[in-house]
């Protein structure tokens, strides 16, 4: 039985990065094609030395390797073909990606920085700008209040600080 | 009386061999725990009652100890630490977690296991939190093993149960449950009045376990998560743990959310909702209430609300849980559709208690609280019933989850016993569900 790889690419529109971020995702797809394919292509080979391809463990534990390493190269191909890199130096006027902004909501206080999707990570203070709180913050000024909507929670949300 | 003891058959990662021999050792005694509770409801059935207790307790402030069984013999009342009172039952645990420990390739793990045998032995209960607060890298294996305090346990009045769970940790989930903690404890949140407020959300762990074992409370109870201790003082320096429990949720989407599901809402709501949907909805709006714990330590809230306090905090806690897992939407960590199955997750818990539960006094705190909840959202016009189906608006739902946090924040850090005796009064009743 011969198995193939899907290999899914998420839609490619304009992706924003830090300059670091570029260089890790650069660095990532690099190390994935030169090292990890190599990896992979050597397990598969060895799985099928153990034969009977339908009851093999270790080939179908590679296969799926394989299958997770090559979405996530096309995923990193087409992130770099759309990437746009964020200015160091913006203006604290308002927020743009990038800013970092302190922000009462919900009767708390918050802080993150917000960046395009693919660095985003909310558990460290990197907002999404397609987040429903990025997006919203995006181009509001200091001392500004605005509501963030989504279909079942509106929070009013005012901009402390922008740096 | 059934046996307080659920084995649990999970599929593990890979363990090495010590670690394998430390579990079936840490499995062994956390089935000895069972008898010990058992021992525990038996004597509950004859027990002194809480007003005589209370009286006594002015004489004798320790006869109020979590850890000491208060018996009335020939009219007199006798105070027994539990660590003499089962002494006899106690020792083999003691022994194995002892075994366990000379083993464990892990030396803060045997650390701990070591505490914990001695105070089951000799009551030093505080030193052994202690040990197993301060390990510092999670180990794969976990147990709690011993007396403990539960808000909702209401058999003992107020004294410790014995219980016991054994796990192996999870790290897909117990890195998706820090990511949600970094998330929601790393906000800000004003308290009401905040010289009233103990502050420890930046000194919680979490993790969630594949369960093994749960034995005496643990089995009785069913929990799906705890965050532990309780002890206000330790929590304050030492900090708190969540724990949660795949396999014993599991058992609580088959028994409980599942069939409310089915009964409560309609056909076509229903059709909105995978089943993998909730079961996760389950876990996570448990981490949340867990996480909310942190932000609602409110210093003299026991004092002042006296019986309805278990009750107002552990309902606080579900509800500003909810409020924040608003926080996950708006940062895309989650979609509208989980945090709809939060909701939806929760109220089958609600209407569950309510329905089925409504006769077993040791869980009087939680029905009443899921009550108030349900009342609320009634009143608001957030949930509406119809032949006998809830029709929830989710939209409506979540400003009422605001408006109830509020109040509820509210009598926690500075409401009198008349104002929640009132509150509950209006809004706790149980007949109003069709």
């Amino acid at each position: 039985m011969v198995k193939t790889n899907k290999v899914t690419i998420k839609s490619s529109k304009n992706v924003y990065l830090t300059s670091k971020g570029l260089a890790d995702a650069k660095a990532e797809l690099e190390f994935l094609k030169k090292n990890k394919r190599a990896e992979i292509a050597e397990r598969i080979h060895q799985a099928r030395e153990y034969g009977d391809l339908a009851e093999n463990s270790e080939y179908d534990s590679a296969m799926e390797d394989q299958g997770l390493i090559e979405n996530r190269i096309a995923e990193l191909e087409n992130v770099l073909k759309g990437a746009k890199v964020i200015a160091t130096e913006h203006s604290n006027d308002f927020v743009v990606i990038g800013s970092t902004v302190k922000i009462e909501m919900d009767d708390g206080i918050d802080e993150f920085t917000i960046v395009g999707r693919v660095e985003a990570d909310p558990s460290k203070k990197k907002i999404s700008n397609e987040s429903p709180l990025g997006s919203t913050l995006l181009g509001a000024k200091k001392g500004e209040v605005i509501e963030v909507t989504t279909p079942i929670v509106r929070y009013k949300c005012k901009v402390l600080e922008i740096t | 009386m059934k046996k307080p003891l659920i084995l649990f058959y999970p599929n593990l990662p890979l363990l090495s061999k010590n670690e394998l021999e430390v579990l079936d050792i840490l499995i062994e005694a956390g089935k000895l725990i069972a008898p010990i509770y058992l021992e525990q409801e038996k004597q509950a059935i004859h027990q002194i009652n809480k007003a005589e207790l209370e009286k006594a307790a002015k004489k004798d402030p320790t006869i109020l100890s979590p850890y000491t069984l208060v018996e009335k013999i020939s009219g007199k009342l006798i105070v027994t630490p539990y660590h003499i009172k089962y002494a006899q039952l106690l020792k083999p645990v003691s022994d194995k977690l002892l075994e366990a420990s000379r083993i464990t390739k892990n030396s803060e793990f045997g650390r701990a296991l070591k505490m914990q045998a001695k105070a089951l032995m000799d009551g030093t209960y505080d030193v052994a939190t202690i040990a197993w607060l301060k390990i510092k890298k999670l180990y794969i294996l976990d147990i709690s093993i011993g007396p403990v305090v539960h808000f909702d346990e209401q058999l003992f009045l107020g004294k410790a149960s014995y219980q016991a769970w054994v796990g192996v940790v999870e790290k897909e989930g117990t890195e998706r449950i820090n990511n949600y903690k970094n998330i929601v404890l790393s906000t800000e949140r004003k308290a009401l009045i905040h010289t009233e407020r103990v502050d420890i959300h930046n000194k919680v762990k979490a993790k969630v376990l594949e369960v093994l074992l749960f034995s005496g409370l643990m089995a009785r109870k069913n929990f799906v998560g705890v965050n532990l201790p309780m002890d206000l003082p330790i929590v304050e320096k030492y900090g708190s743990e969540i724990t949660l429990f795949n396999q014993p949720n599991d058992l609580r989407m088959k028994e409980q959310i599942m069939p409310t599901f089915n009964k409560i809402f309609s056909k076509p709501f229903r059709e909105g909702f995978e089943v993998e949907d909730l079961r996760r909805a389950t876990l996570r709006y448990i981490a949340m209430h867990e996480f909310a714990h942190s932000y609602l330590y409110y210093k003299n809230a026991a004092f002042n609300l006296k019986e309805y306090f278990n009750c107002i905090y552990e309902l606080a806690a579900t509800i500003l849980g909810l409020r924040m897992a608003g926080s996950l939407l708006l940062k895309d960590r989650i979609n509208n559709k989980q945090l709809e199955s939060m909701i939806v997750a929760s109220l089958c818990r609600g209407f569950y208690l309510i329905d089925e539960t409504k006769d077993d006094e040791s869980m009087i705190n939680y029905i009443l609280g899921w009550a108030i909840f349900i009342n609320f959202m009634l009143e608001s016009g957030a949930l509406k019933q119809a032949g006998g189906m809830a029709i929830p608006n989710f939209t409506k739902i979540f400003l009422s989850l605001h408006d109830l946090s509020n109040i509820l924040e509210r009598l926690l850090s500075a409401g009198t016993y008349k104002q929640t005796a009132d509150f509950v009064k209006k809004y706790g009743k149980l007949t109003n569900f069709s």
